[in-house]
């Protein structure tokens, strides 16, 4: 007889994916039953025609329980999914579920980014199901953000496993679980997978149907929001084509075809700029910045000079913060500086609260550039820059070949720790997937934080702090600029 | 089967809420539970029986762990979950739990014409307190210091019949997990309700 561990972050998530599970079981011939182990560990019975086949056991809060299975621990230091099934005999992880009530505006969807890349990089079928509509703050009806699907479908090509992004709700019913198709097809893949798995077979068989025609609604979905997000993107007739979705269902069976290797060089991959649209790059100039920073202004210039491209000449700028808590942030920064090992050439703190600009009732801006995606040509192109505004880097960062594409992050955040938490990691590692990390022709990934010290990342004992986000940044980018031009190579553990 | 490695919050409330999948005297009208999609506070029409929402939490609003009602006792209990007893005496925090109490206590009675919440405004709103212990109860001198500190923070609020505090102690003991409950009264004429409120409770 068998058995499954639903570990899950709360015990109603757990419970409601196996009750899930089980309704979606009732057309297959199954029957299931459910009662409390010890009096409050919910447990399921499932059986057919009268024999019991399988065992579900839900353990809420992850790290309430003992022994935690080393897969799940090491899983869930790359970012905590909700649900995560696994098969204690085999010692395996069947699937993994993000699962979210909150309302799909600003970066609420990018903040659960990173779970979506521990699974796929842990080649574990994953799933994350999120509002396509939700009613913002000011009342009005946002739709989602196009990243975590683009990120999800190019997760699948690079490592040949499901992942997958499913809405639920609809315009009428905005945040409603049952509305729309998601629902109804995470459960019908959950309840395949765990039927392969009583049934012995592969848990992604006869799969390939089932995950193509959701990776056709995130194709869909992808056409017919990108307008409203961003200026312009690559492929647009692939995605249009059932074809495609095929053709990506069969690479997360890893089943492709030289065709499909074909088409994954071609699908959703950000061009260099002799590849964007010429009316896209005309209209694309430098913008003056919010609060002044040398390296944004030159990456500002950049785009004018065609050096790089963004992603939108609308782009929003945060939310300016009270002026006690920019004064208390700034005073945290200056003391997490102190802590400093002695650098060479020397790095001086200078950051003062007279550097940003104050609103008209008083707040404070921490905006630098509105953008916080350049796409640049050529590595020596950005570097030139980063040596300008910090001449202490001249002839340092020497880890990247000159010609190639670099995809730079920009997070003005300010309030220390936030760096390494969310949204930032979420964010950092849906967009270094989606501009080309992992493409054939890959891009080099730089994270620019001209708000943060380094010290956080890298302490005066020389030891990288060991968290969620480092372990990130590890692995996803090349270099990390601070505050001050101190640049941190992670992966090579070094500080220039 | 796996072993408890620490009693928490989220376990000693769950185990207090399965409860009330059997006994239907009282209801979950809203738990606060890590994640997921429980941000509404629900309950069926007292007179159709259709099930809908009475409220929406906001993004960041402070909200309790558990809110229950009783039909037949008239009563609602606004409930606020810790792994400890102990870190429900934090100064902060006892006041922070007690307003959003005193918030909801408001917010409910103003529902008289929610579809699903019209016949419950008027109902009383009793502050209750869930903590976990392990091994050992918490004694009742500890019990009581708890309960007058909140009533303190309740008693001149007319929105809350402050004449009760409710207790839950989840223990873990030997493997198990065991539910109590328990209350003060602050009025003797209060005493009758109290024990009716933990006859049907448990």
């Amino acid at each position: 007889m068998k058995e499954v561990e639903i570990w899950a972050d709360s015990f109603h998530e757990g419970v409601w994916c196996c009750d899930n599970i089980c309704n979606s079981f009732s057309n297959n011939g199954y029957k299931c039953s459910s009662d409390f182990l010890n009096g409050f560990i919910p447990h399921y019975n499932i059986t057919k025609n009268g024999v019991k086949v399988l065992e579900l056991i839900v353990y809420g809060s992850y790290k309430s329980w003992n022994p935690m299975p080393l897969k799940i621990k090491e899983l869930i230091s790359w970012g905590k999914p909700d649900i995560v099934a696994y098969d204690a005999i085999e010692d395996k992880i069947l699937f993994a579920v993000e699962e979210t009530a909150a309302t799909p505006t600003g970066n609420q969807a990018m903040q659960r980014c990173e779970r979506q890349y521990g699974s796929a990089r842990h080649r574990i079928p994953y799933w994350y199901f999120v509002s396509e509509y939700g009613e913002h703050v000011d009342g009005g009806v946002r739709r989602d953000n196009i990243w975590p699907s683009i990120a999800a479908i190019k997760l699948t090509l690079i490592k040949k496993t499901p992942c997958l992004v499913l809405h639920y709700s609809d315009i009428d019913n905005v945040e409603d679980y049952n509305s729309g198709n998601g629902l109804g097809l995470l459960f019908s893949s959950l309840s395949r997978i765990i039927d392969n798995y009583i049934c012995g077979k592969s848990i992604l068989d006869q799969s390939e149907e089932l995950l193509a025609k959701q990776y056709k609604e995130m194709l869909q979905f992808i056409s017919s929001q990108w307008q409203n997000v961003i200026d312009f993107i690559p492929s647009e007739g692939l995605l249009r084509q059932d074809e495609t979705a095929k053709a990506i269902a069969r690479f997360a069976l890893e089943k492709e075809t030289p065709k499909d290797e074909q088409l994954k060089a071609k699908v959703l991959v950000w061009p260099l700029t002799t590849g964007v649209p010429s009316h896209v790059l005309r209209q694309q100039r430098g913008r003056d910045l919010i609060k002044y920073d040398a390296l944004a202004a030159l990456l500002e210039r950049d785009i004018s000079l065609n050096k790089c491209y963004i992603l939108s000449n609308n782009a929003g700028s945060g939310k300016p913060t009270t002026r006690g808590k920019i004064a208390g942030w700034i005073n945290e920064q200056a003391a997490l500086f102190a802590t400093s090992a002695q650098l060479k050439p020397p790095a001086v703190f200078t950051m003062k609260i007279e550097d940003f600009p104050e609103t008209d009732n008083g707040n404070i801006h921490v905006t630098t550039s509105k953008n916080i995606v350049y796409l640049y040509d050529r590595w020596s192109d950005l570097k030139e820059a980063i040596e300008k505004a910090y001449p202490r880097l001249r002839n340092k960062l020497n880890n990247i070949p000159d010609e190639k594409p670099v995809f730079l992050y920009v997070s003005n955040s300010l309030k220390p720790g936030r760096l390494f938490g969310d949204p930032f990691t979420g964010q950092l590692s849906a967009y270094s997937t989606c501009f080309g990390k992992f493409d054939t022709r890959d891009r080099a990934v730089i994270a620019y934080f001209p708000h943060q010290v380094y010290t956080q990342a890298f302490g005066r004992n020389g030891q990288i702090a060991r968290n969620k986000g480092t372990t990130l940044y590890t692995e996803l980018t090349d270099y990390l600029i601070f505050n001050a031009g101190v640049a941190v190579s992670l992966k090579n553990e070094e500080v220039f | 089967m796996r072993n408890i490695n620490r009693l928490n919050e989220e376990i000693a409330r769950w185990a207090f809420e399965i409860i009330y999948k059997t006994n239907t005297l009282w209801r979950i009208a809203f738990t606060n539970p890590t994640a997921g999609p429980w941000k509404t506070i629900k309950s069926p029409s007292k007179i159709t029986g259709q099930e809908g929402e009475v409220y929406r939490f906001i993004l960041e609003e402070d909200r309790p762990d558990i809110i229950m009602y009783n039909d037949e006792l008239e009563t609602v209990i606004i409930i606020e979950a810790k792994d400890s007893l102990e870190k429900l005496l934090e100064r902060e925090q006892a006041r922070k739990s007690a307003a959003v109490v005193v918030k909801l206590a408001n917010i409910l009675g103003s529902k008289g014409s929610n579809t699903f919440w019209r016949g419950r405004e008027n109902y009383k709103v009793v502050l209750g307190l869930l903590w976990g212990s392990t091994d050992y109860p918490e004694s009742q001198a500890e019990k009581n210091r708890l309960y007058n500190h909140y009533h303190n923070l309740v008693k001149d609020e007319d929105v809350v019949f402050s004449s009760i505090i409710v207790g839950v102690e989840t223990l873990y003991s030997s493997g198990e997990l065991h539910c109590t409950a328990f209350y003060k009264s602050y009025n003797e004429s209060s005493s009758s309700l109290g024990n009716q409120i933990i006859k049907t409770l448990m």
